[in-house]
């Protein structure tokens, strides 16, 4: 045993079956770490947002492009399949606002199981930390969404909806949806590093969750028609996501937000304790990478 | 010393240095001053001298001289292609070898195999070889041209192939990694004298590299049954070896000293060198000849060991060698007394295992699971030791799935270990070609990336960006995307980034094929300049060239197993050894492993 090594002021790093130990980080390295990381992370998410557009005649249109095409296909299914009348337009945002909060969690959950599998060639040759990973994956998704969300301002001007003074609620609402995207990707990623199949499934169970969350009808509709399995169906986050971004921007209205900390809460811990776990853990699983 | 035999060693060793070089009259005269050598050998010399240069009368002379030799050791002549009215004649090898493979050319006074590609071409001896003790292979053999490391002189036994191995720069025993180094460009003659117990080379009567069988390190051959040339071809490269003859004799004794008594010359030689603290010359000398005696030389050996122990890098296999040399309790004493000193390793693997599945995505496979089928694991590392220490440039060098970028991954802690214990001190940093670059971005936009994904920030890449631009020879090309340049450029410009930076402890992997030959001797003088910033550069690679002339030391992996760490120029002996004579099995290591392990427990504390 080199202890001679392990004196103060020396780096060391020590790798046996057990796992990897290193040198005690002070302080202010530690902070120093976390600020370049961030700024690293910063840099990369740029990256991927530009490898997205790359090769694309539009650019960084595109960007914007498809939020467009999609909430012309919402508009679409409200105008002409529901022929809602032009007085009834707020069904149409009714509908948009929830795709839109929708699929930015569907995306973090439905890309996660190739998170750690497509960044394999980095995080096998490196010692680029899985948890600075997530934070630029999840980070990707959200820089995208907030084009979204400017998509979604957009039509709600043109529909002269304006949301008042709910919106200091928007940001508890969203980090809470966050925290438990960030929960789910976390687990789902390491297992696409198992099961390469993950990724097929998940879509199809998202796509299910949203058809139980109240995306295209109202959640109304569910304590009236089966009032016995509210209490269930309450247990679904977006029951009370989605009704609160519609009160937020539809309705102006501060949303009820117990249950919404209460699901911070619980996601933030539990993803805390998945992110130390699962990158102590990444020692033993990258081998099958 | 006294100064009279230090006059004599001097010598002794300008004659040696002349013969070698086919200086003959000049060693013969020195030789004679030196009043060391017998008058036997005195003749050798001037009947080698005039076979070379083909004077009048020179071929009866050599078997004359010959003669008188093989007399001393009543031995016998087995054959070979010095029986003709010219001794030097290819007439001898057209009537006693049959060709194996195309590229055989002949020539009046000699024949030359060639080969032009990925080809072998072999020269078997066709006369009777009856069973001796003895068996004498004289061959004067000529590399005026490129060989590279593929020129073979085979002795082929019952059980096994002893051979020599010849380049353009030396000349290696081929069962294990021993390598005197001289340059083959001159006529030389080379002589094996293979009896039970040993087996000695000798270069123009010389003895050069002497094994003992009976260490259990090499095993004798069995009763040799043929003798022969072998050139084995490289793709794309032009590979030429000339023969001028080859005699074999054989005798009923033991003998080891065909040319006259030498152990006493390299005993002079040796307390000459330890005089003058020539430390290489000693090492030489001690792993060269086996069995040289180092008994009354044991204080000189002991100032030697405690010079290297300050110098960096710390070469511990010559320390090792060296207190080999030593008696048992002599060096247990100088191990507890200098134990201290001795540098710590900046990196230490110590009975390292790893082990892998061949199928790593069937793991939770359902099939796999309902079945219940056992993880096709294998051994991917097997109890690997290895010391890097401050100022070490250490190539791992092996065959393609060797594990040579396991050990490196290990070492970076990528990849789990199964047993033992890996010590780093100082940052570390892995570096090989992608490292997270996108091929939709330019090359600017990579070299941010790549830095990134090497814990750089912005703000420090900046920094770095001019000097890995301009040493990547990228130009303009630096603003177009990744996946339109070709894969030198993109090596070249993952080459420049990872050597921008100067961590304590560099690793790279595969990085060396970067670019033209032009660009990969400015890589490795670059390579060379990083290690006055860092303090180890660990590289995995399979140019052979870098190997010898750029690292301080070198690990030769095997199927996992770390078959021999030390010397970069025996360590790429050893690794031709198994890439050329695959017939020896790894088995026959196992006395070097003994021998390894013996030296180990010596040095450590």
């Amino acid at each position: 045993m080199n202890e001679a090594g392990k004196k103060k002021n020396v780096k060391w790093t020590e790798i046996t079956p057990k796992g990897i130990r290193k040198s005690p980080r002070s302080f202010d390295e530690t902070i120093t770490l976390l600020k370049d990381s961030l700024t690293r992370a910063r840099f990369i998410v740029t990256s991927e947002i530009k490898a997205r557009v790359f090769g694309k005649s539009l650019g960084w249109g595109w960007l914007v492009v498809e939020p467009l095409m999609m909430a012309w296909i919402y508009y679409f299914i409200s105008a002409v399949i529901f022929a809602f009348r032009p007085t009834d337009m707020n069904q149409f945002l009714f509908i948009l606002v929830a795709v839109m909060f929708w699929r930015w969690f569907s995306k973090i959950v439905d890309g996660s199981p190739n998170v750690i599998t497509s960044h394999s060639a980095a995080l096998t040759q490196t010692n680029f930390p899985v948890t600075l990973l997530f934070v630029i994956f999840i980070g990707a998704e959200t820089a995208l969404f907030c084009v979204n969300l400017g998509v979604l301002a957009v039509f709600l001007i043109i529909f002269q909806v304006y949301p008042g003074t709910a919106l200091v609620a928007l940001p508890l609402v969203m980090l809470s949806q966050l925290s438990l995207a960030v929960m789910l990707a976390i687990p789902l990623s390491v297992l696409g590093v198992f099961f390469k199949d993950a990724s097929g499934f998940l879509v199809a169970i998202t796509a299910i969750w949203w058809y139980v969350s109240p995306g295209m009808y109202p959640v109304e509709l569910v304590e009236k028609n089966a009032p016995n399995i509210v209490w269930i169906y309450n247990l679904n986050p977006f029951a009370h996501y989605l009704v609160a971004y519609r009160q937020i921007f539809l309705d102006n209205t501060i949303p009820s937000l117990g249950p919404i900390l209460a699901i911070l809460v619980v996601c933030s811990t539990i993803s805390w304790l998945e992110l130390s776990f699962f990158q102590k853990a990444r020692y033993f699983y990258f081998k099958y990478l | 010393m006294s100064s009279d035999k230090d006059l004599q060693a001097k010598i002794l060793a300008a004659a040696f240095q002349q013969a070698d070089n086919g200086g003959f009259v000049k060693a013969t005269k020195l030789l004679k001053s030196s009043g060391q050598f017998d008058p036997l050998a005195v003749q050798f010399f001037g009947s080698l001298d005039q076979l070379l240069v083909n004077e009048p009368d020179s071929s009866a002379m050599w078997r004359e001289t010959m003669a008188r030799i093989a007399a001393c050791h009543n031995a016998i002549k087995l054959g070979g292609t010095f029986d003709k009215a010219d001794a030097i004649s290819s007439e001898g090898f057209r009537e006693n070898f049959t060709e194996a493979g195309p590229g055989l050319k002949y020539s009046p006074r000699s024949i030359s195999l060639i080969t032009m590609g990925d080809h072998r071409l072999t020269l078997r001896s066709d006369f009777e070889m009856k069973p001796c003790n003895t068996i004498i292979i004289n061959a004067l053999l000529h590399f005026p041209t490129n060989v590279m490391d593929h020129f073979y002189l085979r002795a082929e036994g019952v059980s096994r192939v002893d051979a020599l191995r010849f380049s353009n720069s030396g000349v290696s025993y081929g069962s294990d990694e021993s390598i005197y180094p001289c340059d083959t460009s001159s006529p030389k003659l080379y002589t094996m004298v293979i009896s039970r117990e040993s087996v000695s080379v000798f270069i123009n009567g010389i003895l050069r590299i002497r094994r003992d069988y009976k260490t259990g390190r090499n095993e004798h051959p069995g009763d040799i049954k043929n003798v022969a040339l072998e050139l084995i071809g490289e793709p794309g490269v032009d590979l030429e070896g000339l023969a001028l003859g080859i005699e074999v004799w054989g005798c009923d004794k033991q003998v080891e000293s065909f040319f006259g008594e030498s152990h006493s010359l390299h005993n002079l030689l040796l307390s000459a060198d330890l005089e003058n603290m020539n430390v290489d010359g000693v090492y030489d000398t001690v792993t060269l000849i086996e069995g040289i005696a180092t008994d009354d030389y044991e204080n000189r050996l002991v100032a030697l060991l405690d010079e290297q122990v300050g110098k960096t890098p710390f070469n511990d296999w010559i320390c090792k060698a060296l207190l080999g040399c030593l008696t048992g309790t002599r060096a247990e004493k100088w191990n507890e007394e200098n134990a201290h000193k001795i540098p710590d390793p900046v990196i230490s693997v110590e009975n390292v295992s790893i082990r892998f599945s061949r199928t790593p995505q069937k793991a939770l496979s359902i099939a796999r699971l309902f079945k219940k089928i056992d993880m096709d694991m294998f051994h991917a590392l097997t109890k690997v030791d290895l010391k890097v220490y401050q100022g070490d440039i250490i190539g791992i060098i092996g065959a393609n799935g060797a594990g040579k970028s396991t050990l490196l991954k290990a070492m970076a802690g990528l990849v789990p270990i199964k047993t033992g214990r890996i010590y780093l001190e100082g940052d570390h940093l892995l570096l090989s070609s992608g490292l997270g670059i996108r091929d939709e971005m330019t090359g600017r936009e990579n070299i941010y990336l790549g830095g990134c994904y090497m814990q750089l920030t912005p703000k420090e890449i900046d920094e770095l960006y001019d000097d890995i631009v301009s040493f990547s020879e990228l130009g303009e090309a630096i603003d177009r995307p990744f996946k339109y340049y070709s894969d030198g450029m993109k090596t070249r410009l993952t080459f420049s980034l990872a050597t921008s930076l100067s961590p304590d402890i560099l690793m790279l992997d595969e990085l060396l094929n970067a670019g033209d030959v032009k660009f990969q001797k400015k890589a490795a003088e670059r390579l060379r300049n990083l290690i006055t910033r860092s303090r180890v550069v660990v590289v995995v690679t399979h140019s052979i060239h870098f190997v010898r002339e750029y690292c301080t030391k070198a690990l030769y992996i095997r199927d996992g197993e770390a078959i021999f760490s030390g010397s970069p120029q025996a360590a790429v002996t050893k690794y031709l050894n198994d890439l050329h004579l695959p017939a020896e099995k790894p088995g026959k290591d196992g006395g070097l492993e003994k021998a390894l392990s013996k030296e180990e427990s010596l040095f450590t504390p």
